[in-house]
């Protein structure tokens, strides 16, 4: 995690109800159509999304800029770092 | 002067120790790896997640495939293949294993689906965590070979944990991969994979030998072939398959059973399916949710209201009101909740 203010969000994506691996799947599907340096913010209530975020966005090299929990729900931001996936 | 463009591979990738093994042996290559991790919809990890119990520590429920790409920087694509996996559960063309997997055609599917990606991200292989003989069903030298040709992959698929005991595969002939650097592991013993992750400093492996598919899991498999030997083969859907996972069956006739869920999670998870199902909760008195599954007839949901009494604290009243909604409607059924004997004798186990 970077701790980085980062730029507005672009898209705001309501993962709630959702859960693994959806939200991930959905959350790849969304970064693929948007421009580099775009951000995502996601809300989600999937408690393991804590471990899976981080670990996906090591692996597929976009940048999750912060990771919040609020009760159940969770807000996160990811801005993509490239056009690779 | 540039730098000459690595080869890239597809790795399948579970998150367990074997896939985990062949992709460090890939990427100590230097090979460019993007993984591929599927969702089936049968993932025990995924179904822990749903049905979540309080207590249970999030990190333990994690999405291993993810973890253990992230530790080499490894890019993870999850791929979605539940729909198309139904028709494979349903009719699997070589049969199940020993429970209700349908080991053989799964891996055709998803290797089918890895040569589509192969294609697209311009990789010259996939390689799997698989070792000769290690699965009876999946595992031994003719199914390794026809996995392959059925998939279309055919020596573009890559076993690298026991490669040297199989014919040369394309890359290794090509000069991509060092056929010297992979393995000749074969048989169920699991040592020499322990072993190899100490070496390589892998530390954590969190799932069984087994997998983690719900399709091996003997009394998921019943419940299954309950719904196939009740004529509901050919329509299963998703949400069949689903509720097979969770709480107690009752067949209480050909066309219907009730689902009692055995503890507060899972009665949530049923609550969830309460679509076109009736449910009912006990009033009054703690008890679990239900679901009957088939037509509602009058008949039907008094013996399912009977059987829902049954397993709470109703079962020491002479009588109780089970609350029933269905379709957006709610009703109160006064019953006597069942013997236990009665609702044992419908149980299926």
């Amino acid at each position: 995690m970077s701790g980085e203010t980062g730029p507005q969000a672009d898209v705001q994506l309501d993962l709630r109800g959702l859960l693994c691996p959806r939200p991930i799947i959905d959350l790849a599907a969304c970064l693929r159509d948007l421009p580099v340096g775009a951000v995502v913010t996601l809300r989600c209530d999937d408690a393991a999304i804590v471990h899976d975020l981080p670990a996906w966005c090591a692996g597929v090299g976009h940048v999750l800029l912060d990771l919040q929990s609020h009760g159940r729900d969770l807000t996160a931001r990811v801005r993509k770092a490239h056009a690779r996936f | 002067m540039i730098a000459p463009q690595r080869a890239r591979a597809v790795a399948m990738l579970s998150g367990g120790l074997d896939s985990t093994l062949a992709l460090r042996l890939v990427v100590d290559q230097g090979i460019e790896v993007i993984a591929i991790n599927f969702s089936t919809g049968f993932c025990h990890t995924d179904h822990a997640r749903q049905v979540q119990r309080k207590g249970q520590d999030p990190a333990r429920l994690r999405n291993q495939a993810l973890h253990v790409a992230a530790q080499l920087a490894v890019p993870v694509e999850i791929i979605d293949i539940a729909d198309e996996y139904l028709p494979v559960l349903k009719y699997p063309r070589y049969g199940y294993g020993q429970n209700a997997n349908p080991c053989i055609d799964c891996r055709i599917l998803m290797m089918t689906r890895a040569r589509e990606f192969m294609a697209r991200c311009g990789a010259a292989f996939v390689f799997t965590g698989e070792v000769l003989g290690q699965r009876p069903k999946s595992q031994h030298r003719h199914a390794l070979a026809l996995i392959a040709q059925e998939s279309g992959l055919r020596d573009r698929l890559v076993r690298p944990l026991c490669a040297r005991l199989l014919a040369p595969t394309r890359p290794e002939r090509e000069g991509i991969l060092d056929r010297t650097r992979l393995l000749d592991f074969h048989g169920r013993d699991r040592k020499p994979q322990m072993d190899l992750a100490r070496r390589l400093g892998i530390a954590d492996w969190p799932q069984p030998a087994g997998g983690c598919c719900t399709l091996t899991d003997p009394s998921y498999a019943r419940r299954l072939f309950d719904l196939f030997e009740h004529g509901r083969r050919d329509d299963l859907g998703r949400e069949d398959a689903l509720l097979c996972k969770v709480g107690r069956h009752f067949r209480i006739d050909p066309a219907r059973k009730v689902i009692v869920g055995r503890f507060e999670e899972e009665n949530a998870f049923l609550r969830r399916f309460a679509g076109v199902r009736p449910v009912l909760e006990a009033l009054e008195v703690n008890g679990p949710s239900a679901l009957l599954d088939g037509p509602p007839t009058e008949e039907a949901l008094a013996l399912a209201a009977a059987i829902t009494a049954r397993y709470g604290d109703g079962k020491r009243h002479p009588m109780v009101r089970v609350r029933c909604q269905h379709l957006g409607q709610e009703r109160i059924l006064e019953v006597e909740p069942l013997p236990p004997e009665r609702c044992e004798s419908w149980l299926v186990r």
